[in-house]
């Protein structure tokens, strides 16, 4: 057929339905007409099939819509905290559960250095849970109005001396409230690990507190750096406070010491 | 749209998203040759879609609006190393014989039915697409494997539709060659 040039060149568009509308249909009848044009159409067609069903599609990790996830629930409840802070970017989510402690002028770090694998073992505990308060997929089993309560209640679970913050001075450094919900408690192997819930602004946040035995004395630490994400642990003479933050570690470090720890 | 950060914002994004996480992947290999920084650009590019979120026109292919944050993407983290599309004439040059032989097994006397033809390549597929010059092959791959219009890939790669257009012929033609002479050797066909 005459035309049949004119239509074999626009085969692959006509396939891969790229035409529009009346040259398709023209297309269309000339294909159901015209037999060699009908076999280049099919040729085209079963290349296209067997790209699709032959390529190879490389190995996808198991875990990356997992960690995808993870990134975008951390991205969301970095966006819900941003606002109000004036003057400088607001604290993300967990990092101010450091508000709630009462670390005194006269608080003695240390680092647990003699059990770096329960360390580690702690650190990724406090990470997944946190994920899941972020989430909002985590609730508190105790709830409390008050914080001395609370540490009291504490402290009697966790068997030593728990002290929570001063909450008003810490308003003033970040000027941004905080409320205290309640606690849960969970187990990490042999460990029972109080996790303290929290409001800030409308953002659920936690905090963890570990018990565990004395060790060097090395203030704040980075425990564990994620992608998005990293613990750091405080220790005390009795426990060890726990927080995740998706911060730069020497940013949390610094509105720590700011914020928590100013100089006398 | 819900509030930024919402948890609603958020359901959507994901739902919308998610299910292209595996096609973000394969992309982003193409682009990077390294699976662990395939990973980390796949994490990045739905941050930055994340973020984003608000300009995302609803009804619009969410797929095609990954990949050119991806490619934007990776072109920034690797802005020297970067091969940013090729515009030369000389890329579009891709030797392809006409077929002088009449082997029908591509069109419709040659098949008995689909499974048939389909078994009868396996390798060679993988093996001729890359042999396929990467222009070619990431147009190709772009249209037939992720289903993506001639529109969308123009934008993704960053080349006029018509190069769009001519990269997937001649692809197709380049492949269609090959694997003809394969079927051949195999004894399908008649000349």
């Amino acid at each position: 057929m005459k035309d049949c040039m004119r239509y074999r060149e626009r085969l692959h568009e006509w396939v891969d339905g790229e035409l529009e509308g009346s040259f398709s249909e023209e297309v269309d009848t000339h294909v159901s007409l015209c037999p060699k044009c009908a076999d280049a159409a099919k040729a085209v067609e079963h290349i296209k099939l067997l790209v699709k069903t032959k390529a190879q599609r490389p190995r996808v990790p198991e875990d990356l819509e997992a960690r995808v996830r993870q990134s975008i629930a951390i991205e969301a409840g970095r966006q819900r905290s941003y606002p109000r802070w004036t003057g400088r970017k607001m604290l993300p989510f967990a990092i101010a559960a450091a508000f709630l402690f009462v670390l005194l002028s006269s608080f003695n770090h240390f680092f647990p250095g003699q059990n770096q694998d329960l360390h580690a073992m702690v650190s990724t505990h406090v990470f997944d849970s946190h994920l899941r308060s972020v989430n909002g997929e985590a609730s508190p089993e105790w709830r409390f109005d008050g914080s001395e309560k609370m540490a009291a209640f504490m402290a009697k679970e966790l068997g030593t001396e728990v002290r929570l913050f001063d909450l008003d001075r810490l308003q003033d450094c970040i000027g941004e409230t905080a409320t205290l919900q309640g606690v849960s408690f969970e187990q990490c192997g042999d460990l029972r690990i109080a996790k303290v819930f929290y409001l800030l602004g409308r953002e659920p946040l936690s905090f963890f507190v570990s018990p565990s035995s004395p060790g060097e004395i090395d203030g704040l630490q980075c425990a564990m750096e994620g992608r998005n994400l990293a613990v750091f642990c405080c220790p005390s003479e009795s426990v060890c406070y726990y927080f995740a933050t998706s911060r730069e570690p020497e940013e949390f470090q610094k509105i720590f010491q700011d914020c928590f720890f100013p100089q006398k | 749209m819900s509030e930024k950060g919402s948890r609603g914002e958020r359901n959507l994004f994901e739902e919308i998203t998610l299910p292209h996480v595996d096609d973000v992947f394969r992309f982003a290999l193409g682009l990077t040759r390294n699976r662990a920084q395939a990973e980390d650009l796949v994490q990045d590019t739905f941050l930055k879609a994340f973020k984003a979120f608000d300009r995302f026109r609803a009804g619009s292919n969410a797929k095609s609006w990954l990949f050119r944050i991806c490619k934007n993407h990776f072109i920034d983290l690797y802005r020297e190393k970067a091969r940013r599309p090729h515009h030369s004439s000389a890329v579009e040059e891709l030797a392809v014989d006409s077929p002088r032989r009449s082997i029908e097994v591509f069109e419709r006397d040659g098949i008995e039915n689909e499974e048939t033809f389909l078994d009868l390549f396996g390798d060679e597929v993988n093996r001729y697409l890359l042999e396929l010059p990467e222009p070619f092959r990431k147009a190709l791959l772009l249209c037939d494997l992720e289903g993506l219009s001639y529109g969308e890939i123009s934008e993704v790669l960053d080349v006029p539709i018509g190069t769009v257009r001519s990269r997937i012929s001649r692809g197709r033609a380049f492949l269609k060659e090959r694997l003809v002479n394969y079927a051949h050797e195999l004894g399908y066909g008649r000349e």
